[in-house]
C-alpha cells in the first residue's frame, strides 16, 4: 500500500478512528490493533511475505530473551551470532542471492568454465532491508545492555513491523521505539495536527516535486545518447532533486502518520542540499541509516582497528586518519551494498567514502589557508562555493546510483562533459518542464524558510492570521491535485 | 478528539468539492484523455473514428507503438498501435471503428510481441487501459460472454467510469486467480483474432501478423508453444509465418521483458518493418 494511494487514504482514517475510539485508551488493545493494521498493510502488497516478517520477528523476540538470559556466559554470544546470521542470512538470500550467483558465474567464466545461468529469480520482499536493520539493532542493543529484552510478544512484534516505518523507514532503534510502544498513549490534539501537516508536506514533495521530475529524469537516463551535455547535466540535477523529494517526502509521511497514533519517530532528513560539505550532507541525509551504520559498523570497526594498531603513524599517515580510512571505506562499501545488489550502488558508496576522507584530509590545511589569506570560514562566497561543490559531488555520485550499470553511468557522465555542455538544454515538453522548475524553486524556497524546523512547513505561517494560514494549506492541496505527476513507486521501496 | 474530527471534516469538505470539480472539468473538456497514463489508447480511439487516406492499417502493442507511433499521420500507413493492455478486444474495436468510419482498407498489420497474445483481460493494467476507455455502452454489443465474465472478475469494474476514477490513474490492486492452461493465445485472443479474421473476409483486406524482436532467453518458451491453440483462430498460415520469422536478440538490449533499451534500435527496426510493410 503506497502512502500516496487511495487505498491508504481509506486505510488510515479507519485505523485512526478504531485506535482512538474503540480501544478506549487501553494499551494492550491499542498495540494489538496496530499490529493487525501493520500486518494488513504489509500483506496488501503480497500476503505470502508476511510469513517471513512474522517468523523473523518471532525469532528475534526469542533470541533477544536468550541473549539477556545468557549475558554472563558464552551462550549469550552464540545467541547473538545466531541472531546476526538469521537476520543477515535472510537479507543475503532474498536481496543478494541473484547478485552473488551471477557474480560467481561471471568469475568462473573468466577461467573458461561456462556454468548454466539459473532462470530462478528471487523476489525481493518489500521493506526487507529496513525491518532487518531494525531487528538487528534490537538484538545488538540487548547484547550491549542498552535495552532490556522485552517479554511482551505483541510489543516486540509491533516494534519490528510498525506500519508507518515498515516499508522504507526511517529505521528506528528498538531502544527508542519499544518504550513508546510500552507506554499508554493518549490523544494529543496538537501532535495530531502536526502529524497531518507533516503528511501534507510529504505528499506535496512526493507527488508534485518527485513525480513530476521523475518523468524527465527517466527519459534522460534511458535516452542519454540523444541529449546534449547541458541537458544531461540538468537530468542529473533533476534526479538528485527527485530522489531527495521522493525519499524525504516518504519519510515525512511516515513520521506524520506515526504522530497520529501518538508516536515520535527519529527524523530522517534535515535539508541535505543546503550542506556545505560532504560530512554535513551525511549528517542531514537519511539520518536513520547513517547513524545506524555509524553505531553498528563504523565505530565497532574503528575501535577494533585502533586496538590492533600501535604507534602514532602507520605508513606515513597519522594512525587516527588511517583508522578513519579503513573504517570509512568498509562502512561505505556496505552502505552502497545495502542499497542494492548492483555494482553501481557499491561505486556510489565508495565515492562518498572517498570524498569523506578527502574532506577530512583538507580540513586543517584549509583552515590554515583561510587564516593566512584573511578570509572567514563563514564568508557568503565561501558558503555558496562549498555548497555548490558538495551538490556537484553528490549529483555525480547519484548518476551511479541511478544508472543500470557502471558502463551506463560512465557513458552518461561522458555525455555531460562533451562539447555540448555549454549549449542550451533541449528536450521534449520543455513547457511543462518550465512549470516543474518553478515548482522546484518554490519548494526549495519553502525549505530554506523552514530550514531550522523539523520539516519545512512545521512553523510556517504559525503567526499568520487563521484564514491566511488555511489559504496556504489549501494552496498546497490544490497544487497536489492540480500539478501532481503520474504516480511512481517510492524509489526506496526497492531497497 | 471530537473537535479534531469535526475540524478535519470541515477542512476536507472544500477539498472534496474541488477534487470532484476538477474531475468533472477534465471529463467534460475531454482533457483527461491526454493527462492520464496511457493517453496513447485514447489517441488511437479518436484516430480510429476518423476518415483516413491510408489503406494500410497497423494495430499493435507498445513495441508496435514505439516503431510506428499513432501520433504520426501518414497517408500510406495509419498506425492505431498503442499497447498490449487493451487486449485483442481493444485492437478489434479499433479496427472495427476504423472500418465503420467508412475507410477502405487493403491490408491490416498486427505487430505483436509473442507474449502479448497471452492477455486474457486478467492483468494488472486491464482496469486502467481496457475498462476505462473501452467498457462503455457503445461497445457492449461487441463483447463476447468470455469478455463479460473476465471483466466481472475485476474488482470495482462497475465504477470504472466514475469521473474521479476515469480521470485519474487509479486502478484496484488486482491479481487474477485464473489458471492459465494456454501457452500462447488466451481465450480472449482466440475469440477476437477470429473476429478480426471475419472482418478481413467481409471487408476483403489482407491480415498480416508480424512479430517483434524478442529476447533470446524467451526462445525456449516460444519453442514450447502449443500450436493447436492457433488452429482455433483460423489463422494458421498467418501464425506459422509469424513464429518462423521472430528475430531473437541478446537480452542485454532490453530494458524489460519486451522493450528495447536503446531508442536508436527502434529507429533501425522501424526501417526494417517499413520495408516489410511496403512490399
Amino acid at each position: 500500500m503506497l502512502f500516496n494511494s487511495i487505498e491508504f487514504a481509506i486505510f488510515l482514517p479507519i485505523v485512526f478512528l478504531l485506535y482512538w475510539f474503540v480501544t478506549n485508551g487501553n494499551l494492550k488493545t491499542q498495540n494489538i490493533l496496530l499490529l493487525i493494521a501493520s500486518y494488513f498493510f504489509y500483506s496488501w502488497w503480497d500476503w505470502r511475505f508476511l510469513f517471513l516478517l512474522v517468523l523473523l520477528s518471532l525469532a528475534n523476540y526469542f533470541i533477544g530473551i536468550q541473549i539477556e538470559k545468557n549475558e554472563t556466559n558464552r551462550k549469550g554470544r552464540i545467541w547473538l551470532i545466531s541472531g546476526l546470521v538469521a537476520n543477515i542470512g535472510v537479507l543475503v538470500v532474498f536481496k543478494y542471492y541473484n547478485f552473488f550467483i551471477d557474480g560467481f558465474i561471471n568469475l568462473v567464466s573468466l577461467v573458461g568454465y561456462e556454468l548454466p545461468r539459473s532462470t530462478t529469480k528471487i523476489i525481493l520482499p518489500l521493506g526487507i532491508s529496513f525491518y532487518v536493520f531494525l531487528s538487528l539493532s534490537y538484538i545488538i542493543d540487548i547484547h550491549k545492555k542498552n535495552l532490556a529484552a522485552n517479554r511482551n510478544i505483541i510489543e516486540v512484534l509491533l516494534a519490528l513491523s510498525f506500519f508507518p516505518i515498515l516499508l522504507a523507514g526511517p529505521i528506528q532503534r528498538a531502544v527508542s521505539l519499544l518504550p513508546q510502544i510500552a507506554k499508554r498513549r493518549e490523544f494529543n490534539y496538537s501532535q495530531a495536527v502536526d502529524g497531518l501537516k507533516q503528511i501534507l508536506w510529504g505528499l506535496f514533495v512526493k507527488v508534485v516535486i518527485a513525480d513530476n521530475l521523475a518523468a524527465y529524469a527517466d527519459d534522460f537516463f534511458l535516452n542519454y545518447f540523444k541529449y546534449s551535455g547541458s541537458t544531461l547535466l540538468l537530468g542529473a540535477l533533476f534526479y538528485s532533486i527527485q530522489i531527495y523529494a521522493d525519499f524525504s517526502g516518504y519519510s515525512e509521511m511516515a513520521i506524520g502518520t506515526a504522530k497520529l497514533f501518538g508516536f515520535s519517530l527519529m527524523r530522517n532528513f534535515a535539508y541535505p542540499y543546503f550542506s556545505r560539505d560532504i560530512t554535513e550532507f551525511w549528517q542531514r541525509w537519511h539520518k536513520s541509516l547513517t547513524t545506524w551504520f555509524r553505531d553498528y559498523i563504523f565505530l565497532p570497526i574503528s575501535f577494533n582497528v585502533s586496538w590492533r594498531i600501535k604507534g602514532e603513524k602507520t605508513l606515513f599517515i597519522k594512525t587516527d586518519l588511517y583508522i578513519y580510512i579503513i573504517a570509512s571505506m568498509i562502512t561505505w562499501f556496505l552502505t552502497g551494498l545495502w542499497h542494492g545488489a548492483n555494482y553501481t550502488f557499491i561505486i556510489w558508496g565508495l565515492i562518498h567514502g572517498f570524498f569523506l576522507i578527502v574532506y577530512r584530509f583538507q580540513k586543517n590545511p584549509r583552515k590554515k589557508l583561510f587564516k593566512r589569506i584573511g578570509i572567514t570560514n563563514n564568508h557568503i562566497l565561501i558558503v555558496f562555493f562549498e555548497t555548490i561543490i558538495t551538490l556537484f559531488i553528490v549529483m555525480i555520485a547519484w548518476i551511479f546510483f541511478r544508472a543500470e550499470s557502471i558502463g551506463h553511468a560512465i557513458n552518461y557522465i561522458s555525455g555531460i562533459f562533451s562539447k555540448s555542455l555549454l549549449s542550451v538544454p533541449d528536450f521534449p515538453d520543455m513547457k511543462r518542464a518550465f512549470l516543474t522548475i518553478i515548482l522546484v524553486i518554490a519548494f526549495f524556497f519553502i525549505e530554506w524558510l523552514g530550514r531550522e524546523q523539523q520539516y519545512a512547513i512545521s512553523n510556517l505561517g504559525i503567526k499568520w492570521k487563521k484564514p491566511l494560514r488555511y489559504a496556504m494549506y489549501y494552496a498546497i492541496i490544490i497544487a497536489i491535485i492540480w500539478f501532481g505527476g503520474k504516480q511512481h513507486q517510492f524509489i526506496y521501496f526497492q531497497f | 478528539m471530537k473537535k479534531f474530527i469535526l475540524n478535519i471534516i470541515i477542512f476536507i469538505l472544500p477539498i472534496v468539492i474541488f477534487a470532484y470539480s476538477k474531475s468533472l472539468y477534465l471529463l467534460y473538456s475531454d482533457k483527461y484523455k491526454s493527462t492520464v497514463a496511457g493517453s496513447e489508447v485514447y489517441h488511437s480511439i479518436i484516430k480510429s473514428k476518423q476518415k483516413g487516406k491510408a489503406k494500410k492499417v497497423l494495430i499493435g502493442d507498445s513495441f508496435g507503438y514505439s516503431l510506428f507511433s499513432n501520433t504520426i499521420n501518414n497517408d500510406t500507413i495509419n498506425s492505431l498501435a498503442c499497447n498490449r493492455a487493451i487486449s485483442m478486444v481493444g485492437h478489434f474495436i479499433l479496427l472495427n471503428n476504423y472500418l465503420n468510419a467508412g475507410n477502405k482498407v487493403d491490408t491490416v498489420y498486427l505487430i505483436f510481441t509473442p507474449f502479448s497474445f497471452m492477455n486474457n483481460l486478467d492483468e494488472v493494467y486491464t482496469y486502467h487501459y481496457f475498462l476505462k476507455p473501452f467498457y462503455i455502452k457503445e461497445y457492449y454489443p461487441l463483447f463476447t460472454l468470455t469478455v463479460k465474465n473476465q471483466v466481472h472478475k475485476i474488482p470495482c469494474y462497475y465504477i470504472c467510469r466514475e469521473p474521479n476514477i476515469l480521470t485519474s490513474n487509479w486502478a484496484p490492486n488486482f491479481k487474477s486467480k485464473d489458471v492459465k492452461d494456454y501457452t500462447f493465445l488466451s481465450p480472449v485472443s482466440v475469440e477476437y483474432l477470429a473476429k478480426i479474421k471475419e472482418l478481413s473476409l467481409i471487408n476483403k483486406f489482407k491480415l498480416i501478423i508480424l512479430p517483434t524482436p524478442t529476447r533470446l532467453s524467451n526462445k525456449i518458451f516460444i519453442e514450447k508453444i502449443n500450436r493447436n491453440e492457433i488452429v482455433k483462430t483460423g489463422l494458421e498460415n498467418e501464425f506459422i509465418n509469424y513464429l518462423e520469422t521472430i528475430i531473437y536478440i541478446n537480452d542485454t538490449n532490453f530494458s524489460d521483458n519486451v522493450h528495447l533499451k536503446n531508442q536508436n534500435m527502434y529507429t533501425e527496426y522501424a526501417d526494417y518493418y517499413m520495408n516489410k510493410l511496403m512490399k
